[in-house]
Protein backbone atom coordinates (compact mmCIF):
# COMPACT_ATOMS: atom_id res chain seq x y z
CA UNK A 1 0.00 0.00 0.00
CA UNK A 2 1.06 3.57 -0.67
CA UNK A 3 0.49 7.13 -0.84
CA UNK A 4 0.86 9.56 -3.44
CA UNK A 5 1.37 13.22 -2.45
CA UNK A 6 1.45 16.63 -4.95
CA UNK A 7 3.68 19.30 -3.36
CA UNK A 8 4.38 22.10 -5.70
CA UNK A 9 6.38 24.76 -4.32
CA UNK A 10 6.18 27.66 -6.76
CA UNK A 11 4.81 30.44 -4.59
CA UNK A 12 5.01 31.47 -1.33
CA UNK A 13 1.32 30.35 0.09
CA UNK A 14 2.08 26.92 -1.70
CA UNK A 15 5.85 26.60 -0.94
CA UNK A 16 4.36 26.91 3.04
CA UNK A 17 1.52 24.42 2.61
CA UNK A 18 4.03 21.98 0.89
CA UNK A 19 6.50 22.49 4.14
CA UNK A 20 4.12 21.74 6.51
CA UNK A 21 3.14 18.49 4.51
CA UNK A 22 6.61 16.95 4.88
CA UNK A 23 4.74 15.80 8.30
CA UNK A 24 2.38 13.47 6.65
CA UNK A 25 5.38 11.73 4.62
CA UNK A 26 7.13 11.42 8.05
CA UNK A 27 4.30 9.95 9.29
CA UNK A 28 3.70 7.66 6.94
CA UNK A 29 6.95 6.48 6.57
CA UNK A 30 7.24 5.58 10.24
CA UNK A 31 4.09 3.00 9.42
CA UNK A 32 5.35 1.79 6.88
CA UNK A 33 3.38 3.07 3.75
CA UNK A 34 5.83 3.96 0.73
CA UNK A 35 5.23 7.16 0.00
CA UNK A 36 5.18 8.95 -3.48
CA UNK A 37 6.35 12.15 -3.45
CA UNK A 38 5.68 14.81 -6.46
CA UNK A 39 7.74 18.04 -5.04
CA UNK A 40 7.77 21.04 -6.67
CA UNK A 41 8.57 20.88 -10.28
CA UNK A 42 7.55 16.64 -10.58
CA UNK A 43 4.14 17.38 -9.28
CA UNK A 44 2.44 17.69 -12.97
CA UNK A 45 -0.36 16.22 -14.44
CA UNK A 46 1.91 13.67 -16.39
CA UNK A 47 3.52 12.04 -13.71
CA UNK A 48 0.60 11.93 -11.08
CA UNK A 49 -0.88 10.09 -13.65
CA UNK A 50 1.98 7.58 -14.32
CA UNK A 51 2.19 7.37 -10.46
CA UNK A 52 -1.40 6.69 -10.12
CA UNK A 53 -1.94 3.92 -13.32
CA UNK A 54 1.71 2.37 -12.03
CA UNK A 55 1.40 1.96 -8.35
CA UNK A 56 -1.19 0.68 -5.55
CA UNK A 57 -2.28 3.66 -3.52
CA UNK A 58 -4.44 3.94 -1.46
CA UNK A 59 -4.41 7.64 -0.30
CA UNK A 60 -3.68 10.90 -2.61
CA UNK A 61 -3.60 13.73 -1.32
CA UNK A 62 -3.26 16.80 -3.15
CA UNK A 63 -1.70 19.81 -2.10
CA UNK A 64 -2.16 23.09 -4.52
CA UNK A 65 -4.10 26.14 -5.95
CA UNK A 66 -7.71 24.85 -6.50
CA UNK A 67 -10.95 25.65 -8.12
CA UNK A 68 -14.38 24.43 -7.70
CA UNK A 69 -13.68 21.91 -10.49
CA UNK A 70 -10.11 20.41 -10.34
CA UNK A 71 -6.58 20.98 -8.45
CA UNK A 72 -3.38 22.32 -10.01
CA UNK A 73 -0.16 21.15 -9.15
CA UNK A 74 3.35 22.83 -10.56
CA UNK A 75 2.66 26.18 -12.18
CA UNK A 76 -0.71 26.43 -11.86
CA UNK A 77 -0.72 23.59 -14.51
CA UNK A 78 -4.24 21.61 -13.73
CA UNK A 79 -3.58 17.92 -12.23
CA UNK A 80 -7.01 16.39 -11.63
CA UNK A 81 -10.20 17.20 -12.98
CA UNK A 82 -12.93 15.30 -14.03
CA UNK A 83 -11.19 13.72 -17.54
CA UNK A 84 -8.72 11.64 -15.21
CA UNK A 85 -11.05 11.36 -12.04
CA UNK A 86 -11.53 7.90 -13.13
CA UNK A 87 -7.51 7.01 -11.82
CA UNK A 88 -8.94 7.43 -8.25
CA UNK A 89 -11.09 4.83 -8.26
CA UNK A 90 -11.22 3.23 -5.07
CA UNK A 91 -9.09 5.88 -3.24
CA UNK A 92 -9.12 7.83 -0.42
CA UNK A 93 -8.43 11.65 -1.93
CA UNK A 94 -7.63 14.03 0.66
CA UNK A 95 -7.19 17.83 -1.37
CA UNK A 96 -6.11 20.73 0.46
CA UNK A 97 -7.03 23.32 -2.10
CA UNK A 98 -9.48 25.73 -2.85
CA UNK A 99 -13.32 24.87 -3.26
CA UNK A 100 -12.47 21.63 -5.05
CA UNK A 101 -14.98 19.91 -2.39
CA UNK A 102 -17.91 21.85 -4.07
CA UNK A 103 -17.91 20.26 -7.41
CA UNK A 104 -14.87 17.82 -8.23
CA UNK A 105 -15.26 16.15 -4.51
CA UNK A 106 -18.65 14.90 -5.27
CA UNK A 107 -18.02 13.94 -8.67
CA UNK A 108 -15.12 11.79 -7.79
CA UNK A 109 -17.46 9.74 -5.42
CA UNK A 110 -19.66 9.26 -8.20
CA UNK A 111 -17.08 8.23 -10.17
CA UNK A 112 -16.00 5.59 -7.64
CA UNK A 113 -13.29 7.25 -5.52
CA UNK A 114 -13.56 5.62 -1.79
CA UNK A 115 -13.81 8.91 0.18
CA UNK A 116 -13.02 12.51 -0.65
CA UNK A 117 -12.03 15.12 2.14
CA UNK A 118 -11.55 18.76 1.37
CA UNK A 119 -12.91 22.39 0.91
CA UNK A 120 -16.01 23.76 -0.17
CA UNK A 121 -14.97 26.71 -0.49
CA UNK A 122 -11.60 28.75 -0.66
CA UNK A 123 -8.79 27.43 2.12
CA UNK A 124 -7.29 30.41 3.49
CA UNK A 125 -4.32 30.92 6.34
CA UNK A 126 -2.43 33.85 7.60
CA UNK A 127 1.82 33.36 7.30
CA UNK A 128 3.80 35.43 10.28
CA UNK A 129 6.10 37.41 7.59
CA UNK A 130 8.30 37.28 10.80
CA UNK A 131 9.22 33.89 10.50
CA UNK A 132 9.97 31.27 8.57
CA UNK A 133 7.74 28.51 7.01
CA UNK A 134 8.39 25.59 9.16
CA UNK A 135 8.52 27.93 12.41
CA UNK A 136 5.36 29.91 11.60
CA UNK A 137 2.82 29.20 14.81
CA UNK A 138 0.39 31.28 12.81
CA UNK A 139 0.31 29.49 8.93
CA UNK A 140 1.10 25.85 11.34
CA UNK A 141 -1.81 26.35 13.02
CA UNK A 142 -4.14 26.19 9.95
CA UNK A 143 -1.93 23.78 8.31
CA UNK A 144 -1.70 21.26 11.47
CA UNK A 145 -5.74 21.26 11.51
CA UNK A 146 -5.99 20.68 8.00
CA UNK A 147 -3.41 18.13 7.73
CA UNK A 148 -4.44 16.24 10.92
CA UNK A 149 -6.99 14.27 8.50
CA UNK A 150 -4.20 12.73 5.97
CA UNK A 151 -1.88 12.11 9.03
CA UNK A 152 -5.07 10.32 10.92
CA UNK A 153 -5.64 8.28 7.59
CA UNK A 154 -2.52 6.86 7.52
CA UNK A 155 -2.33 6.12 10.74
CA UNK A 156 -5.06 4.08 9.74
CA UNK A 157 -8.34 5.70 10.99
CA UNK A 158 -11.57 5.88 9.17
CA UNK A 159 -12.05 8.75 6.88
CA UNK A 160 -14.74 9.84 9.28
CA UNK A 161 -12.13 9.63 12.31
CA UNK A 162 -9.79 11.35 9.85
CA UNK A 163 -12.40 14.52 9.51
CA UNK A 164 -13.57 14.77 13.06
CA UNK A 165 -9.79 14.81 14.45
CA UNK A 166 -8.80 17.55 11.63
CA UNK A 167 -12.34 19.23 12.84
CA UNK A 168 -11.30 18.83 16.60
CA UNK A 169 -7.40 19.85 15.72
CA UNK A 170 -9.06 23.09 14.35
CA UNK A 171 -11.07 23.76 17.55
CA UNK A 172 -8.00 23.08 19.72
CA UNK A 173 -6.19 25.49 17.92
CA UNK A 174 -9.34 28.35 17.98
CA UNK A 175 -9.39 28.06 21.67
CA UNK A 176 -5.64 28.25 21.59
CA UNK A 177 -5.83 32.00 20.29
CA UNK A 178 -8.72 32.33 22.25
CA UNK A 179 -7.03 32.13 25.75
CA UNK A 180 -3.56 33.59 24.23
CA UNK A 181 -5.87 36.81 22.68
CA UNK A 182 -3.52 39.21 20.96
CA UNK A 183 -4.29 41.41 17.57
CA UNK A 184 -3.33 38.67 15.56
CA UNK A 185 -5.95 36.07 17.09
CA UNK A 186 -8.56 38.46 16.07
CA UNK A 187 -7.59 37.94 12.21
CA UNK A 188 -6.71 34.59 13.32
CA UNK A 189 -9.43 32.79 14.70
CA UNK A 190 -12.01 34.12 11.92
CA UNK A 191 -10.11 32.46 9.08
CA UNK A 192 -9.89 29.17 11.42
CA UNK A 193 -13.44 29.07 11.97
CA UNK A 194 -14.08 29.50 8.02
CA UNK A 195 -11.53 26.54 7.32
CA UNK A 196 -13.31 24.76 9.78
CA UNK A 197 -16.95 25.16 8.53
CA UNK A 198 -16.17 24.61 4.72
CA UNK A 199 -14.04 21.14 5.52
CA UNK A 200 -16.06 18.65 3.91
CA UNK A 201 -16.24 15.04 3.31
CA UNK A 202 -17.84 12.43 0.56
CA UNK A 203 -18.24 9.04 0.25
CA UNK A 204 -17.55 5.68 2.58
CA UNK A 205 -16.83 7.18 5.95
CA UNK A 206 -15.82 3.90 7.10
CA UNK A 207 -13.28 3.31 4.72
CA UNK A 208 -9.50 3.32 5.85
CA UNK A 209 -6.07 2.18 4.29
CA UNK A 210 -6.75 -1.14 5.95
CA UNK A 211 -10.46 -1.84 4.61
CA UNK A 212 -9.55 -0.58 0.66
CA UNK A 213 -5.94 -2.64 0.50
CA UNK B 1 -35.44 49.62 -3.65
CA UNK B 2 -34.78 46.00 -2.13
CA UNK B 3 -32.15 46.20 -4.19
CA UNK B 4 -30.39 49.35 -3.37
CA UNK B 5 -30.72 48.43 0.10
CA UNK B 6 -28.46 45.97 -0.44
CA UNK B 7 -26.22 47.72 -2.12
CA UNK B 8 -26.26 49.82 0.78
CA UNK B 9 -25.79 47.14 2.84
CA UNK B 10 -22.49 45.77 1.09
CA UNK B 11 -20.91 49.73 1.52
CA UNK B 12 -21.42 49.83 4.98
CA UNK B 13 -19.97 46.02 5.03
CA UNK B 14 -17.18 47.00 2.77
CA UNK B 15 -16.30 49.67 5.65
CA UNK B 16 -16.59 47.78 8.53
CA UNK B 17 -14.30 45.05 7.11
CA UNK B 18 -11.72 47.63 5.83
CA UNK B 19 -11.82 49.29 9.43
CA UNK B 20 -10.79 45.42 11.02
CA UNK B 21 -8.42 44.76 8.00
CA UNK B 22 -6.37 48.74 8.78
CA UNK B 23 -5.76 46.84 12.05
CA UNK B 24 -4.08 43.75 10.80
CA UNK B 25 -0.42 43.84 12.23
CA UNK B 26 2.12 44.36 9.60
CA UNK B 27 3.76 41.05 10.44
CA UNK B 28 0.34 39.15 9.11
CA UNK B 29 -0.21 38.31 5.47
CA UNK B 30 -3.15 36.24 4.28
CA UNK B 31 -2.75 33.61 2.02
CA UNK B 32 -6.07 33.41 -0.21
CA UNK B 33 -5.75 30.53 -3.01
CA UNK B 34 -4.44 31.48 -6.27
CA UNK B 35 -4.93 35.19 -5.54
CA UNK B 36 -1.42 34.48 -3.72
CA UNK B 37 -0.05 35.87 -0.24
CA UNK B 38 -1.61 39.37 0.58
CA UNK B 39 -0.72 41.43 2.44
CA UNK B 40 -2.88 44.54 4.23
CA UNK B 41 -2.44 47.14 1.82
CA UNK B 42 -3.71 44.30 -0.65
CA UNK B 43 -6.27 43.45 1.59
CA UNK B 44 -8.11 46.59 1.60
CA UNK B 45 -7.82 47.32 -1.99
CA UNK B 46 -9.20 44.09 -2.96
CA UNK B 47 -12.04 45.21 -0.87
CA UNK B 48 -12.27 48.53 -1.72
CA UNK B 49 -12.72 47.62 -5.26
CA UNK B 50 -15.15 45.32 -4.92
CA UNK B 51 -13.52 42.55 -7.11
CA UNK B 52 -14.11 38.38 -6.48
CA UNK B 53 -11.37 38.16 -3.77
CA UNK B 54 -12.62 41.76 -2.20
CA UNK B 55 -15.96 39.73 -2.12
CA UNK B 56 -14.93 36.89 -0.56
CA UNK B 57 -13.11 38.62 2.67
CA UNK B 58 -16.15 40.27 3.38
CA UNK B 59 -18.25 36.75 2.85
CA UNK B 60 -15.34 35.43 5.63
CA UNK B 61 -15.85 38.21 7.82
CA UNK B 62 -19.59 38.08 8.14
CA UNK B 63 -19.39 34.28 8.18
CA UNK B 64 -16.83 34.20 11.56
CA UNK B 65 -19.83 37.00 12.71
CA UNK B 66 -22.59 34.72 12.28
CA UNK B 67 -21.01 31.74 13.80
CA UNK B 68 -19.97 33.83 16.83
CA UNK B 69 -23.61 35.15 16.87
CA UNK B 70 -24.96 31.58 16.81
CA UNK B 71 -22.64 30.89 19.27
CA UNK B 72 -23.50 33.47 21.75
CA UNK B 73 -27.81 32.57 21.29
CA UNK B 74 -26.82 28.94 22.03
CA UNK B 75 -25.15 29.55 25.26
CA UNK B 76 -28.31 32.55 26.47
Amino acid sequence: MSVIMTRPNYDEAINCVSIYAEKIKIEADKKGLTVHDLYGKKATRMVLESFLKKHKAGLVFFNGHGASDLVAGHDDEPILDKNNSHLLRAKITHVLACSAGSQLGPGLVENGAAAFIGYKNMFCFHMDRSKKPGDDKIAAAFLESANQAPISLVKGNTVREAYQRSQETYDKWINYFDIHYTLESSFVIPLLVWDKLNQVVYGNENASLTTIS
Amino acid sequence: MGDRGNEKISEALKKVVIARFRSMPPNLKLSVGAYGALTKDDIITHIQDGDDIGKALIEMQVSFMRSFKQKLQAQV
